[in-house]
């Protein structure tokens, strides 16, 4: 691991949101972010994945304060709510290539295939609706399209949540597979401070917009 | 009040709109009312484009446009050249009488529509409504045509309804009292004609609602909570139904105008379809503009009042 | 004591595939009874299927459900809307989608109450605005309200953890608590959470495939596991070593269309003998009023 952070936060301050937010993050590490609905956590987020722009401070990404946006990717809670349920595997998972601009579309289907078994899935089901798959073959769908551009940096907001606690394990333990293969670094939102303790390397609490412990986990 | 104010402005915007394009095609189209007496060998080309030039028919554009506009915001419509006199006054009773039947056909048929697609909804997969369902079907299949054809000779037949018309003669001598009788039978049948017509598609659209909103987990869960079957239907589940039936109620009132044309012209009722046949037949462009814009006007007043009703009653619109 | 709610070989099939098979359990008055299940077991059909809420031409119910003397998947609409909401609540799953999006909050309490003639009922801590005008929490309160608007005294509540975060679980956990020991209401919560049916449960049928497959009190069932199911789900949540990953059950749980006789779970599990596949094993009593539907434990 790199000296340098990956993540770099200082002074981020959103209105009814968050205020005065400074934090590092360590390349590979994976970050739990916990703290009461309202904390700011899902705001931070939002601003690291480039959703929002923060009235003042700055984020920097490997020294950089703009990078692609690609870079950073964000999974949700709720698979269906990002999956369009009738677009088919496949479709879902090229789409990013797609907008891009890159490849073709042979290229991007073979992109798509490897991506969906290095999830977990079989290349096969390509083909088949987004609705045909269970909650959590979904959210493998959602972690292969986040893959799709190679970020650094993954944010999964309550995504393990929903799940139920086998899969849930599965899941976990394929996000920390991928985060050996690829080098990725997690942030983490969850209530779930079981999991949190489970997965993650250290812990942020957040409260009423700022973060008032780190520890590790 | 904002979304009251931006739907007029809409409303207004498609008007002007409307009036513009449609002055536009009876411009463009080839020949007008003059044409038919071009060919007459009686008039010689002269005296006919005399007539023309009197008429105003070789300003420019923008200048009739502006003169039947100004003539329309006065109550006039411009001139009818068939009738020789401003349209005006000419439409006034037509609509009056048009206005009379569909309103009437209209809120007939939704008040049997909405029970009745209420009672099948509650009634799924069983026969009795299966059987309605059918009949429904049949009457959609029935062309209007042969409807008030039918209503024709049932009056011939029964001689209880009279062969067109709005009065009998001797009207005014009449009571009050049989003066609303005589409408009344004179209404029945085109009334009905109309009615029956616009009933299975109506039906049809509040059974679809309301099986919808049954099938939603906010119903079964007011059933769970005990919310007996008949309260449920009406308190619970109609009103969360009623936003798509709302557009469609507005949609209706759109098109008073227009509904009613080919029955008026078969079973003689003298509303504007018989009036506005005629003025197309003629080339009067007077006359067909104006009905025009009465008919756009009420349909884009109809939207709106769907829109202000969606927003008064949805308050999932009001959010926004 | 005859218990509050007693359950008898329930079966539910929904187009040829078994949903629900020979689920027999008692509920007795003031009681907590946990329903302890992932995805798929079932757990939601079940808490439908007790009031028999479940349509027919496509369910096929059998069983009893015994209530107040009577069967209640015998009886008709008429007879069984006094006691839906009035002796038997049901929570659903998500309060978003069970509330009628045109009402408001109070009048939706309102109206379950005067379903069964009963005074003006407690109405819950929230404004009197439409549902999506209220957070989650807070349209949870309504749900919450509706349940007790009749002083029921049996309260389903399926999965009301879920949706909402700790806080606000800490504190709808605590309103059933206080209920149960204030007005002697019992409940049957559905949860996937262990902590959470520790704290509250007194007793927890775990579900895996439509059936029962352990049974006890939750301190020792999830701390003490003894089918290979249990075992395995708590495992998922041991810690893991540095660098190493979580324990997870090889395999996935059946479809509807895929089960066989025998035990469901034989599949996955590790310590399968053949004759787990062959028929259904009974339920082999432990003690501490515990039990195990697994060959294992066969004296």
């Amino acid at each position: 691991m790199s000296a340098e952070p990956l993540l770099q936060v200082r002074g981020l301050t959103k209105t009814y949101g968050i205020r005065d937010v400074s934090l590092d993050v360590a390349a590979g590490a994976t970050l739990a972010l916990i703290g009461p609905s309202g904390a700011g956590k899902s705001t931070l987020a939002r601003c690291l994945a480039g959703f929002d722009r923060a009235d003042s401070g700055e984020i920097l990404l490997e020294g950089r304060t703009q990078w692609p946006r690609q870079e950073v990717q964000m999974i949700l809670q709720q698979p269906a709510a990002s999956l369009n349920p009738r677009f088919t595997a496949g479709e879902i998972i090229a789409e990013p290539l797609l907008i891009q601009r890159q490849g073709n579309a042979s290229s991007r289907s073979a992109r798509a295939r490897e991506l969906m078994a290095s999830v977990g899935l079989d290349p096969k089901a390509a083909g088949a609706p987004a609705r045909a798959f269970s909650g959590g073959e979904r959210q493998r769908l959602a972690i292969a399209r986040a893959l799709t551009l190679e970020p650094k940096l993954l944010i999964l907001d309550e995504s393990l949540a929903s799940l139920d606690l086998s899969v849930q394990a599965q899941i976990a333990n394929l996000l920390l597979d991928l985060q050996e293969q690829r080098g990725l670094t997690y942030i983490l939102i969850s209530h779930d401070l079981s999991l949190v303790g489970r997965i993650a390397s250290e812990v942020v609490v957040m409260d009423r917009g700022t973060i008032v412990e780190r520890r590790p986990a | 009040m904002k979304y009251v104010g931006r739907r007029l402005l809409h409303s207004v915007l498609i008007l002007v709109g409307v009036s513009l394009l449609s002055f536009l095609f009876a411009d463009l189209a080839p020949g007008d009312f003059y044409s038919a007496l071009r060919a007459d060998p009686r008039m010689s080309p002269q005296a006919v484009e005399a007539m023309r030039q009197r008429a105003g028919a070789n300003k420019s554009f923008p200048a009739r446009y502006g003169e039947w506009a100004a003539s329309s915001l006065h109550g006039d419509f411009g001139y009818s050249l068939a009738f020789n006199a401003p349209v005006g006054p000419l439409l006034w009773p037509r609509l009056g009488a048009t206005l009379l039947l569909t309103s009437t056909a209209t809120l007939l048929a939704w008040l049997v529509a909405l029970p009745l697609g209420v009672w099948q909804a509650s009634r799924r997969n069983r026969w009795s409504s299966r059987a309605v369902q059918l009949v429904l079907t049949f009457l959609l299949a029935i062309p209007d045509l042969l409807l008030a054809l039918g209503a024709l000779v049932l009056a011939v037949e029964s001689g209880l309804f009279p062969l067109g018309g709005i009065v009998s003669r001797g009207f005014s001598e009449m009571s009050t009292a049989a003066q609303v009788r005589d409408v009344v039978r004179h209404m029945a049948l085109p009334v009905s004609v109309l009615a029956l017509g616009m009933l299975p598609v109506l039906a049809r659209h509040v059974r679809v609602a309301m099986a919808e909103a049954m099938d939603a987990p906010f119903a079964l869960s007011a059933r769970a909570n005990g919310i007996p079957p008949w309260r449920l239907l009406l308190r619970h589940v109609l009103p969360a139904a009623m936003h798509p039936l709302i557009a469609l109620f507005g949609f209706s009132l759109g098109t008073l105008l227009s509904a009613s044309l080919l029955v008026e012209v078969i079973m003689g009722w003298p509303g504007l379809g018989p009036l506005f046949l005629e003025a197309v037949t003629a080339r009067d462009f007077g006359v067909v503009l104006a009905v025009v814009m009465l008919s756009t006007t009420l349909l884009v007043l109809g939207n709106l009042t769907a829109d202000l009703l969606l927003y008064r009653t949805d308050p999932r619109i009001r959010a926004k | 004591m005859p218990a509050l709610l007693q359950v008898r070989n329930l079966n539910v099939a929904l187009n040829n595939s078994a949903v629900l098979s020979g689920v027999s359990f008692d509920l007795q008055a003031g009681s907590v009874t946990g329903l302890f299940g992932e995805s798929g077991c079932g757990k939601t059909t079940l808490a439908q299927a007790l009031l028999n809420l479940l349509p027919r031409p496509p369910y096929r119910v059998e069983g009893t459900v015994e209530f107040d003397g009577r069967n209640l998947l015998a009886l008709g609409e008429r007879e069984l809307q006094p006691i839906r909401g009035g002796r038997i609540s049901l929570m659903f799953q998500d309060p978003l989608l069970a509330l009628n999006p045109v009402m408001r909050a109070h009048t939706q309490v309102r109206e379950v109450a005067r379903a069964h003639n009963a005074v003006e009922p407690p109405l819950p801590d929230v404004r009197d605005a439409y549902p999506h005008q209220l957070s989650g929490g807070e349209r949870q309160r309504v749900a919450l309200s509706q349940a007790l608007a009749c002083n029921p005294a049996l309260v389903i509540a399926d999965e009301p953890f879920t949706a909402i975060d700790p806080a606000r679980a800490g504190e709808l956990a605590r309103s059933f608590r206080e209920r149960q020991r204030t007005m002697g209401t019992a409940f049957m919560v559905i949860a996937h959470d262990p902590a959470v049916l520790e704290a509250l449960a007194g007793t927890v049928l775990v579900m895996y495939a439509g059936g029962i497959v352990e049974r006890g009190d939750p301190r020792q069932v999830f701390r003490d596991p003894r089918h290979p199911y249990t075992r395995g789900l708590m495992q998922c949540l041991q810690p893991r070593a540095p660098g190493g990953r979580l324990y997870s059950i090889p395999g996935n749980p059946p479809g509807l269309a895929a089960r066989f006789p025998g035990c469901a779970f034989e599949p996955r599990c590790a310590d399968r003998m053949d004759a787990c596949a062959a028929a259904l094993p009974a339920e082999f009593p432990l003690p501490d009023s515990r039990s195990v539907r697994c060959l294992k434990y066969e004296r």
